[in-house]
């Protein structure tokens, strides 16, 4: 286990440097100046010529692209051109809001999408599985901004039920118990909205791996041997099928964190999400390199744990 | 006369059609298995052997129509409650499958899959279970059985987790075991060790078993009974030394004729010419006569019935029967 924790560790680091180097170049292939969106409408060209040598953006850009590792390595990842501020104290500032989003809509799309996925592998053929199958094709189809706003206008605006946008109630300040339901009460809609793509795409690798777990032999011979049905589904079936449930999650965590760009901005989150929006429409060359990198390590490291997870799990991946 | 452990007669085992009928695989089987037995059952891919094996543990899906009875110590296994079936099941009547590689959950510890045969039936404490599983492994023979049982199905070999196997089957000292094709999937040493290993369990605890298997030789080294099927049909039953020297059933004869033996010159094998029926639309009269050799008018007019040919032995031939014209 220690060993596998190593490898992938090790396997890890090239591909963080991959995506550094992607990442800065891919940035700055994009059209749009930095220097022309910070100098404002009509500046003077040795005022641009200014605010190019100051952030070094009149450089050749291999040389910024070694100045950057250099000082990445340190953990200076540059300062924010439109901020002024450090970009890791930035990330780092808005990351809480998007680890809550994030947890909260993987808890609910792993629990809900696991449980419809063996409801659906069990009744396999039957109408409840057809509607389930059916519903999650619905779910994985729909895009998440749209999905969004209907809630919003359903939840918000019809009923009045909850909060249509941020994170905290504007005006009021509420502490301990009270704050965590203020921030649970936003939480609800712009959760469920980035959970739906995630929770199909389980409860659909869920059944197909239920379904096949439990036409397995071993299963047969567990029957022969007095095994409960539920015991059968659960202990049996499900050890198995669990294996792919983590490994969809753990591949999808990427795609939930990209989701939460535009839930955040459809929901008025104040996330990573939010900073990339911003950044993208600034050209803000450090922020956004910076904030991708930061994602990138984060998926990297997602998916370091999902296969420790799928490795605790089945003992013929931990070799 | 002892009172048959397992009795099965009648025995109806059919499957939907896509045209929309019902396909009969096993029709009208019946036999007995008596206390301590070891009754053989030897027929080709597709005879049903194995659809009337787990409909004792009444492991059949649920889409096969099954009818007819199959009394065990009493009562009709087929009308049992699936509690009381559940119950039956490992500690009445238990099964050894056919792929040693498939019939254990490749997540489990095999220590922890035979304690869970004990558990769902005595709950014994930890202790106690533990022990006994080193027990059972080392009774089918498992060298070092406390590091084995902490192993998983994909450390073993293909022979000790057949051994394994039998070891779950007998966790709970079943008065029957059935055993399917138990040594299909293995080599030849190792498939003697498997027959020896059960000769042994059967001798050292009364435990009777019912051998499936499409290889006559094993049955001759191990049964003393034996049951020969042919599509879904009994057609041949009697002690094995009678079976196996005189065979009454033509298509016993074929069997026995198809078994390469290494007293003769070596040539080409022999095989029986043709398919089994269809069991949507089995043939006319006698199942076996498009591909019997000895085929005369009566067999495509009336199928024969399974009657005495000598004492205990019996025949579904007319040719055999004495009433072939």
């Amino acid at each position: 286990m220690l060993k596998l924790l190593l490898r992938r560790l090790a396997m890890s680091l090239p591909l963080v440097f991959a995506v550094v180097t992607l990442t800065f170049f891919l940035v700055r292939l994009a059209p749009g100046d930095p220097a022309a969106i910070l100098a404002g409408e009509a500046p003077s060209p040795e005022f641009l010529a200014e605010i190019r040598a100051e952030y070094g953006l009149d450089q050749p850009q291999w040389r910024q692209f070694l100045a950057y590792l250099t000082k990445a390595a340190t953990g200076d990842f540059g300062t924010s051109i439109y901020l002024g501020r450090p970009v890791f104290s930035v990330i780092w500032e808005r990351f809480p809001a998007t680890v809550v989003l994030t947890i909260a809509s993987m808890v609910l799309a792993s629990i809900l999408g696991t449980a419809l996925g063996v409801l659906a592998a069990r009744h396999a053929g039957n109408r409840l599985d057809t509607v389930i199958s059916a519903g999650s094709l619905l779910g994985y189809s729909i895009p998440g901004f749209w999905i969004g706003q209907l809630l919003v206008i359903l939840f918000a605006v019809e009923l009045d039920w909850l909060p249509a946008s941020g994170m905290t109630t504007a005006r009021v300040t509420y502490t301990g118990f009270a704050h965590v339901l203020d921030v649970g009460r936003h939480l609800i809609l712009p959760a469920v909205t980035l959970a739906i793509f995630l929770l199909t795409m389980i409860a659909r690798f869920t059944r197909t791996a239920m379904i096949e777990a439990l036409n397995q032999d071993f299963i047969l011979v567990a029957t022969a041997k007095g095994v409960s049905p539920r015991r059968l589904l659960w202990h049996h079936a499900f050890r198995n099928a669990v294996v792919t449930t983590v490994t969809v999650i753990g591949l999808e965590f990427g795609a939930v964190l990209s989701g939460t760009v535009v839930v955040e901005i459809v929901f008025g989150w104040p996330g990573l999400g939010r900073v990339f929006y911003d950044a993208i429409n600034r050209r803000d060359f450090p922020l956004l390199t910076g904030a991708f990198i930061f994602s990138s390590v984060v998926v990297i490291a997602a998916n370091t744990v999902s296969d420790l997870v799928c490795a605790a799990l089945d003992p013929r991946i931990r070799r | 006369m002892t009172e048959p452990l397992l009795s099965v007669r009648g025995l109806r085992i059919a499957f939907p059609t896509p045209a929309g009928g019902q396909a009969p695989v096993v029709d009208g089987v019946s036999f007995d298995v008596l206390p301590g037995e070891i009754v053989g059952i030897v027929g080709e891919s597709g005879s049903g052997k194995s659809l009337t094996a787990r409909a004792a543990l009444q492991l059949l899906p649920p889409r096969a129509a099954v009818s007819g009875e199959i009394g065990f110590e009493g009562r009709d296994v087929l009308a049992l409650s699936p509690r009381d079936i559940r119950a039956l099941r490992g500690t009445g009547i238990a099964m050894v499958f056919q792929d040693p590689m498939t019939s254990f959950n490749p997540v489990l510890r095999v220590g922890e899959q035979i304690g869970e045969a004990l558990d769902i039936h005595r709950a014994p404490p930890k202790q106690a279970r533990e022990a006994r599983v080193r027990e059972l492994l080392s009774l089918v023979g498992i060298p070092e059985p406390e590091r084995r049982a902490r192993a998983y199905p994909h450390e073993y070999s293909g022979g000790m987790r057949q051994r394994a196997l039998t070891a779950m089957a007998m966790a709970n000292a079943p008065r029957l075991l059935i055993a399917d094709e138990p040594t299909t999937a293995l080599d030849v040493t190792v498939q003697d060790q498997i027959l020896r290993l059960m000769r042994g369990l059967n001798e050292a605890s009364g435990t009777a078993i019912l051998l499936i298997t499409h290889n006559i030789a094993v049955v001759a080294s191990l049964c003393r009974r034996v049951i020969v099927m042919y599509a879904g049909r009994v057609v041949e039953d009697g002690p094995v030394e009678q079976v196996l020297t005189a065979p009454s059933h033509p298509y016993t004869q074929a069997l026995l004729q198809s078994v390469p033996r290494i007293d003769q010159p070596a040539g080409r094998l022999t095989a029986i010419a043709g398919q089994p029926p269809d069991p949507a639309s089995p043939p006319p009269g006698c199942r076996f006569q498009p591909r019997c050799t000895q085929a005369m008018g009566r067999c495509t007019a009336e199928e024969p019935p399974l009657d005495a040919v000598a004492p205990g032995h019996r025949a579904r031939c007319w040719l055999a029967l004495g009433q072939a014209a």
